[in-house]
């Protein structure tokens, strides 16, 4: 019998599904509240029971922490530590898609305020800064001229946090208004949707959902397709929202992976269906 | 379920839940906007939900 933990920092539309999908597939599940309880380094008793965890913390840090206690416990975590490692940092996620010669644009990498501003200059404008850590579209600036790029750098030059002193300088796309976020669970597409830009702001860049893109779900092409199978087998079959952009002639990259991915918006109506595929790839990984 | 009614820690505010609410749903406080969290059905407890953090996302 799967004996399933589901990590989580709080009960997200998200984990609400999947514990309702879990009830109905007869799984045991554990709830696992990051918050609310110490763990222990080696044996910790939230591990010792279960097959396999699904690690859902809100947070990158605690996802990674949690996954690999688990692992260490001998439990098959969805995603593994590694892959979440690779892909809740933007730096490590584009290495990792070049080095499996997956299409993803360009980067620069750079941890003085004077080698961002050579690594915007050989960019060249329009260039994008994110941070290397985080998510939703924060922090994410579109660097159109080089007194933008200043204000950028300095301003992250002036905060506190340790990854606010990496300066990720990624290749701006000159995209359709929209880009695509794909759904993997084991190595099956759930849903493709296009997040569209739909402020009207000629200007906006930003497709995320939480910045009000919309959803619309569409079939991918073979080359989009072939684009998200690479990427799913290079990192190990698990959950995942691949992000997609399409260049002006038409041809798909990688943008982003996420190893958490939400799916409250843009699943709609197949959010239970979404919810039931991770319980069945959970089940399946529990033979293993 | 005890009570329908809460109250929120914030601001004072009065919600109705609805009647399939469960623990652990998250709400927002329909006056002052604050995150909130079913910690318990019976009795009916109402606290934040977990600050949001950098680190936070898919």
């Amino acid at each position: 019998m799967t004996k399933l933990g589901l990590a989580c920092t709080m009960f997200t539309p998200e984990n609400m599904a999947i514990r309702k999908a879990a009830e109905d597939f007869g799984v045991e599940l554990t709830v696992i509240r990051d918050e609310q309880e110490p763990f222990s380094l080696s044996g910790d008793p939230a591990f010792s029971n279960l097959n396999v965890l699904l690690a859902r913390s809100s947070s990158f840090t605690r996802s990674v922490y949690l996954s690999k206690l688990a692992e260490s416990a001998g439990v098959f975590s969805i995603n593994s530590s590694s892959a979440q490692v690779l892909c809740g940092d933007k730096a490590l996620t584009s290495a990792f898609l070049m080095q499996k010669n997956i299409p993803t644009p360009k980067v620069l990498l750079a941890f003085s305020p004077s080698a961002a501003l050579q690594a915007v200059e050989t960019m060249g404008y329009p260039c994008v800064i994110k941070p290397p850590v985080g998510s939703w579209g924060r922090m994410v600036c579109k660097v159109n001229d080089k007194s933008a790029a200043h204000a950028v750098v300095s301003l992250k030059d002036s905060l506190g946090h340790y990854t606010d002193k990496v300066y990720y300088v990624q290749e701006y796309v000159d995209k359709p208004q929209r880009d695509i976020r794909v759904f993997v669970v084991g190595d099956e597409v759930q849903f493709a949707i296009y997040r569209k830009i739909t402020s009207g702001d000629e200007h906006a860049f930003i497709t995320n959902l939480n910045h009000g893109g919309s959803a619309e779900e569409f079939k991918l092409t073979q080359d989009m397709e072939e684009l998200v199978h690479k990427t799913t087998h290079a990192l190990g079959a698990g959950v995942y929202g691949i992000d997609l952009i399409e260049y002006p002639d038409g041809h798909p990259a990688v943008l982003e992976v996420n190893h958490a991915p939400e799916f409250s918006k843009s699943a709609g109506q197949k959010m239970p269906q979404v919810a039931d595929a991770i319980i069945k790839f959970a089940i399946s990984q529990a033979k293993n | 379920m005890d009570a329908t009614k809460i109250e929120c820690p914030d601001c004072g505010g009065h919600k109705e839940l609805a009647p399939q609410t469960e623990i652990g749903q998250l709400l927002n406080c329909a006056d002052c906007g604050a995150r909130l969290e079913v910690l318990s059905l019976s009795p009916l407890n109402i606290g934040h939900a977990p600050q949001i953090e950098e680190d936070f996302g898919e």
